[in-house]
């Protein structure tokens, strides 16, 4: 998983906590990065990526400043979209915004706060991140 | 042949030759007759207070107690819509003529009669006065309608646009008095700020024979309460002139009622937002940090931080819980009305 990055972006501190500790836990990933903002998020990616390396990012939407829909029109102005795979992370499932989502290609599911230990295990067949947890 | 018509038929006549004669020309053409005779003004009138459902009443113009003019408007009076046919012993054509204004339904000639004669005109004139009643049966059940109609009803002249008829519902809703209305033309029952869109509406009606307004319109009553209504339209002809016929609903408390019914709908949709994103921000929080206490994955220390977070979050939901009951008061429908009725009183 050397290629790999997983990345939290929530304005609930908490909830970033909760999320470094539960995927710790379950093993999806060692050491996640956190971020409070869309803004700090995208510099980082610019700093960050390179030409091999894949971020998953579990993305709150309803964040002040940029929100998570802003966010994902960044990612694609940047030209991140192909290293991206965005989770959408939120606390109560829309249906206005799960067919909103659908719009971006970024997008590779939907997770419902808080996530959990199972949730994280299931992720790991995800079609978009199996290749990384093959042995 | 004789005819069998069972009529009931009273004779005034105080010459008994005359009456003997008319007796016999109508036992010549009907079959048991009923025939009552009086011979002066004041027996026919006793017999018409206690005897009702005559056919006919044949009347001589020149009784001992009464005649002409006089004794005909007491005799048609008296016959309650009976037909009279005046039987005269002289040819006084200009004051028969006068008669038949008195209500007296025909007039024959003695010295003309024959049994063919009466009998034509007996079954005539007692076929005319039922359609006449016939008629007015039905005129005045059309005014019945117009005039009883709990909806408000007006009449106007299209070329002068006065009132021409009102009904009772339209001057209890407008304030205005029958007398009034009937000295207004229609533009008076509505504010200065709409008169371009009624001349408008108004011309264009003028064509159509019926015609429901999708819109509505707003009138003014008399003490200036502006309401919405919804118009109906019809042609008519009254008294000769050309005129349309407007039913007039008022839709004002209708139209509150929706607007009232908007707002609380904004509420609660207001509400079932904060329900679905801000209730469930802390208890998404809860779980998790429940989730991480059950799994034991963190320290002493740190689980106790975490009770106090729980704390937390739990104090904001209920904040956000007694939130949501008071916006859940406010939405309350009279509430709402009251408002509205401010609104529409300013």
């Amino acid at each position: 998983m050397k290629n790999l990055e997983v990345i939290n972006v929530d304005d609930d501190k908490m909830v970033l906590f909760i999320h470094e500790r539960m995927m710790k836990h379950s093993g999806f990933f060692e050491s996640p990065k956190s971020f409070l903002d869309g803004q700090e998020t995208l510099d980082y990616l610019l700093s960050a990526k390179t030409k091999d390396k894949q971020f998953v990012i579990f993305l709150d939407v309803n964040m002040p400043g940029i929100d998570g829909w802003d966010f994902l029109d960044l990612l694609s102005e940047h030209g991140l979209s192909e290293s991206c795979h965005v989770f959408i992370v939120t606390s109560s499932i829309d249906a206005a915004d799960k067919e909103k989502s659908e719009t971006y290609d970024e997008v590779a599911g939907f997770v419902e706060k808080p996530i959990s230990v199972d949730k994280l295990h299931e992720l790991k067949t995800h079609p978009n991140l199996a290749d990384f947890y093959k042995s | 042949m004789k005819h069998a018509l069972h009529y009931k038929i009273l004779v005034v006549e105080d010459n008994s030759g005359d009456f003997l004669l008319v007796e016999e020309y109508i036992n010549d053409q009907i079959e048991s007759p009923e025939i009552y005779h009086a011979n002066t003004c004041k027996e026919a009138r006793e017999v018409l207070n206690s005897q009702t459902d005559f056919d006919v009443i044949l009347l001589d113009l020149t009784l001992p107690d009464k005649d002409g003019e006089e004794l005909i408007s007491e005799i048609v009076e008296l016959s309650q819509n009976t037909p009279v046919i005046i039987l005269t012993g002289y040819c006084n054509l200009e004051f028969c003529i006068k008669s038949i204004s008195f209500g007296i339904s025909d007039y024959l000639l003695k010295d003309e009669l024959t049994s063919a004669s009466l009998f034509k005109s007996i079954t005539y004139n007692i076929e005319k006065q039922r359609n006449i009643l016939k008629i007015e049966e039905s005129e005045r059940r059309y005014s019945d309608l117009f005039h009883l109609s709990p909806l408000p009803m007006y009449v106007y002249d299209i070329e002068t646009l006065k009132f021409l008829d009102v009904n009772s519902a339209m001057i209890e809703n407008y304030g205005y008095s029958e007398e009034e209305f009937l000295n207004m033309d229609i533009t008076e029952i509505r504010p200065k700020s709409t008169l371009k869109r009624f001349k408008k509406a108004v011309n264009f009606i003028k064509n159509q024979d019926n015609y429901r307004f999708k819109e509505r319109f707003t009138h003014q009553k008399k003490n200036e309460d502006l309401i919405d209504v919804e118009i109906l339209s019809k042609s008519i002809e009254f008294q000769g002139r050309k005129a349309k016929v407007i039913l007039a609903n008022d839709v004002t408390e209708r139209t509150l009622y929706y607007k009232a019914l908007q707002k609380q709908n904004e509420k609660l949709k207001e509400i079932a937002w904060i329900q679905s994103h801000k209730v469930r921000s802390p208890v998404s929080r809860i779980l998790g940090m429940v989730d991480l206490i059950k799994h034991k994955i963190c320290s002493e220390k740190e689980n106790k931080i975490l009770i106090d977070e729980i704390q937390d979050s739990v104090k904001e939901l209920d904040n956000i819980i007694r939130d949501i009951s008071g916006k859940t008061e406010e939405v309350k429908l009279n509430n709402q009305l009251k408002n509205n009725e401010e609104f529409r009183s300013n």
